[in-house]
């Protein structure tokens, strides 16, 4: 892999994924040991405060620095888009195998039922999932993983249905390979640039679903800081005060972005052709 | 004045160079055959005489079609002399085909272009052409769509479209690469019994030597981008001159088959 | 495991007899349903293969030759249980070969290995050669530890004309006729007793192609190859084959001696593909 790592690395536009992914999992870590301020502490003289030396970010209406919330912002959405694109990961290609690989009515079966699953609004499943186990971030997790998985289950399934259709697959079933074996050795490597890309974009998705969630209250806690909770929070101000928007939005941005290009970078990179040796 | 002079062609993208100076000519109604491996530049000499080079191709020298040099035209003066002029038959019938259109207003298109036929007209034209290059049933093939054709009444279509304006000069990439040997056979006697008729002249690019030996008078062997040998058909075959050309009418007799030979 | 005591019991039959060819298929039929035109309708199916029977004789070299259409892949996907018949049955020395699970056809696919057309296509972009090549000794469990799977590769590669260091590379580093070199090496990997080649030199150059024709024959000379060829070229077949079988619309035309049927052949349909093959003028 150390030849895929150097092409990634090489690409602008991967190192750059790189670069904004590692900036976000950085802020992550340092908000672990680290913010300027509890992100909590209400302290009505900084109310609106600018940004200064004191609050980099400015603070809010109730003198909470921004920049700690931000930071602390990042533990939840990197925590939540990524434990939720693994579950979307995990689901949509085990569908997915099940629905290419499986004989006569069984594949018909699974293919229907992830189309059937696929008109169901991630919304309604949160809804559902709160009514039962009520508001957290496992909820938010499964809600956002699995409406996502079945996405990535539909065009994976096409994927992977075009790789057995490969001469090359032809010839391992000529050679006596089993199905595991295919899968593994010739199905999953051959549909995983397209994984990857998918999944860099449920990341992103990802995040911004667990902003719309959070904002609805079938997310997160509100407790815990989001940076869809500070969007939510602070978008009364867009008129008035729009600067202090700025810092969840960036954020977000930065994010979907880093994962986005990570994730174009790592396709490329994956690629035996495109790595010159 | 010979209907197309080629001179020191040359073709570059990037820092390859795939065609490198080659010189090809062709009098009215005479028969080139252009043959060679795959990466030798046979295509891209072929594209470049009709003017249809992909962007990103850097073309130098001269191609010179009835005394008028074609190279820097804007694409504005050269299209007139697409199907006018130049007709082109490509290697994948079906690709070449627009599939949402139907076959009657694909044959017509260069009609309507370079005659300024009404659509009506064009139509009738169409019919007539599809029974010229014997498909079956013109009158309702020309309302059908690609799809519904086969392979060789694909390739028909192609030669139809290709000779509707009457060209002076046929180009033919690969015509039957993608087709049965039977088929094959059928579209090489078309196509040569038709440039007769009109008296256009054809340059006809292929890897294969036999079917080249069939409809060419001439014969022009490309290597790397080069034209490495050039003389009479006949000529070339019984003695060619460069070992190249020797290796390849060698390869060429180890694997096709006269029924003279007694089988090994 | 009931097909696998069934098969035993009929080789042990039949290895009684002594008249049993290598390879032997009777009455093959398959059919595929085409693409539904209206949504009530019954589908139409389309006869690809339709009553074929034939035999393979040890040591020999039958060519299949036919057009587009005429079921020549069909044919060979049924001969090697990559498909399933509708009618009829495979027998190997004897012993049937019944399409099913991977596992329960381990000990033919070890008799039986095929190369594909297009050697682009037929190996895993994602794969090194020495992964590609050794891939049936696994799966088939021919080759044992780590070493001697190391050692059949190189030999393998080595004995279609390549060097074993380029085991490391990866296809898209090879030309279109090393690339088939090295799917014949696959297929030699595991020592099988028959090689099928689906049309195996149609995509390449001329040059290239007497090549790989000439690696195949000697081969099959020095390894004691049965070859099954399939080719819409009758020089390609004239080249390697003894046998030919013409087949036209999915049914046999004609099989015979390949000097037989090229010079003198019986059924209009070989007269037509004969008197339409180009010729290179003498």
């Amino acid at each position: 892999m150390t030849g895929a790592f150097r092409s990634l690395v090489r690409s602008r536009s991967g190192l750059l994924g790189l670069a904004l992914s590692a900036v976000v999992v950085a802020a992550t870590l340092v908000s672990l040991v680290w913010t300027p301020y509890d992100p909590g502490a209400v302290d009505p003289r900084a109310s609106w405060a600018p940004v200064s030396g004191a609050h980099w970010f400015g603070a809010d209406r109730l003198g909470r620095d921004l920049f700690s919330l931000v930071l602390a912002g990042a533990r939840t959405t990197l925590l939540v888009s990524l434990a939720a694109t693994v579950v979307a990961a995990v689901t949509g290609t085990l569908l997915a195998a099940a629905a290419a690989v499986t004989p006569g009515w069984v594949r018909a079966a699974v293919g229907y039922g992830i189309d059937v699953l696929i008109a169901f609004p991630t919304l309604l499943l949160a809804m559902v999932l709160v009514a039962v186990h009520g508001a957290s971030t496992l909820t938010a997790v499964l809600a956002i993983g699995l409406g996502e998985g079945f996405f990535v289950a539909r065009v994976m399934r096409a994927e992977m249905t075009r790789v057995l259709a490969a001469d090359y697959v032809l010839a391992a079933r000529a050679g006596g390979a089993g199905t595991w074996r295919i899968l593994y050795a010739h199905v999953l490597p051959n549909a995983l640039p397209t994984l990857t890309v998918l999944l860099s974009l449920v990341m992103a998705i990802a995040v911004l679903a667990e902003a719309a969630l959070s904002y609805l209250g079938y997310g997160v806690p509100s407790s815990t800081p989001t940076w869809g909770r500070m969007l939510h929070d602070l978008q009364t101000q867009l008129t008035i005060r729009p600067q202090v928007l700025v810092w969840p939005g960036l954020a977000i941005v930065a994010t979907v972005l880093g994962f986005n290009l990570l994730g174009d970078g790592l396709r490329d990179a994956g690629d035996p052709k495109a790595r010159r040796t | 004045m010979r209907l197309l002079e080629v001179e020191d062609l040359t073709v570059r993208f990037g820092d390859s160079t795939v065609v490198a100076g080659v010189r090809l000519s062709l009098g009215a109604g005479e028969r080139l055959g252009l043959i060679g491996e795959s990466g030798s530049g046979k295509t891209l000499t072929a594209l470049a005489v009709a003017g249809l080079l992909p962007p990103g191709a850097a073309v130098t020298g001269s191609v010179r079609f009835e005394g008028s040099e074609l190279l820097g035209r804007r694409e504005r003066a050269i299209a007139p002399l697409r199907g006018a002029g130049i007709g082109f038959v490509f290697q994948e019938p079906l690709t070449a085909l627009n599939p949402l259109m139907r076959i009657g207003a694909q044959i017509g298109e260069p009609l309507r272009i370079h005659r300024g036929l009404s659509r009506r007209a064009a139509r009738g034209a169409a019919a007539e052409l599809a029974a010229r290059v014997g498909l079956p049933d013109p009158e309702r093939i020309v309302r059908a769509y690609p799809h519904q054709l086969s392979g060789g009444q694909r390739q028909r279509v192609g030669i139809a479209i290709a000779i509707a304006a009457r060209p002076a000069l046929i180009v033919a990439d690969e015509p039957t690469t993608a087709l049965d040997v039977t088929v094959q056979a059928e579209i090489l006697r078309l196509l040569t019994a038709l440039v007769e008729e009109e008296g256009s002249a054809l340059l006809f690019i292929s890897h294969d030597l036999a079917v080249v030996a069939q409809v060419s008078r001439r014969l022009a062997v490309m290597r790397a981008g080069r034209v490495v040998e050039e003389g009479p058909t006949l000529d070339v075959l019984r003695d060619p001159r460069e070992p190249y050309t020797r290796q390849l009418v060698a390869a060429a007799r180890a694997t096709s088959w006269n029924p003279q030979e007694t089988p090994s | 495991m009931t097909a696998d005591t069934t098969g035993d019991m009929t080789a042990d039959m039949a290895a009684a007899g002594p008249d049993v060819p290598l390879l032997e298929a009777v009455g093959l039929r398959r059919g595929y349903p085409l693409p539904r035109t209206s949504l009530t309708g019954r589908r139409a199916r389309r006869e690809a293969v339709r009553d074929v029977s034939l035999r393979v004789e040890e040591g020999a070299a039958l060519g299949i030759v036919g057009e587009s259409g005429a079921g020549k892949s069909t044919l060979v996907r049924l001969l090697l249980a990559l498909d399933r018949p509708d009618a009829g049955t495979v027998r190997y020395r004897g012993r049937e070969v019944r399409p099913g699970r991977p596992s329960s056809l381990r000990w033919f696919r070890r008799e039986a290995q095929i190369v594909l057309q297009d050697p682009m296509s037929s190996l895993d972009p994602r794969m090194t050669v020495a992964r590609a090549v050794a891939e049936p000794l696994r799966a088939l469990g021919v080759a044992g530890d780590r070493a001697a799977t190391a050692a059949r590769v190189a030999e393998v590669l080595t004995a279609v004309g390549l060097e074993p260091e380029m085991g490391r590379r990866y296809p898209h580093e090879f030309s279109g006729g090393q690339r088939q070199r090295i799917a014949i090496a696959r297929a030699l990997a595991p020592r099988p007793r028959i090689l099928v080649g689906d049309e195996p030199v149609s995509a390449l150059d001329v040059s290239v192609r007497a090549q790989v024709l000439d690696l195949l024959a000697r081969l099959a000379a020095t390894e004691g190859l049965t070859l099954i060829v399939v080719s819409h070229d009758l020089g390609v077949v004239r080249h390697l084959c003894d046998q030919v079988l013409i087949l036209h619309e999915g049914a046999v035309a004609e099989h015979g001696p390949t000097a037989r049927v090229l010079t003198d052949p019986a059924h209009p349909y070989t007269r037509r593909l004969l008197d339409a093959v180009p010729r290179l003028p003498v």
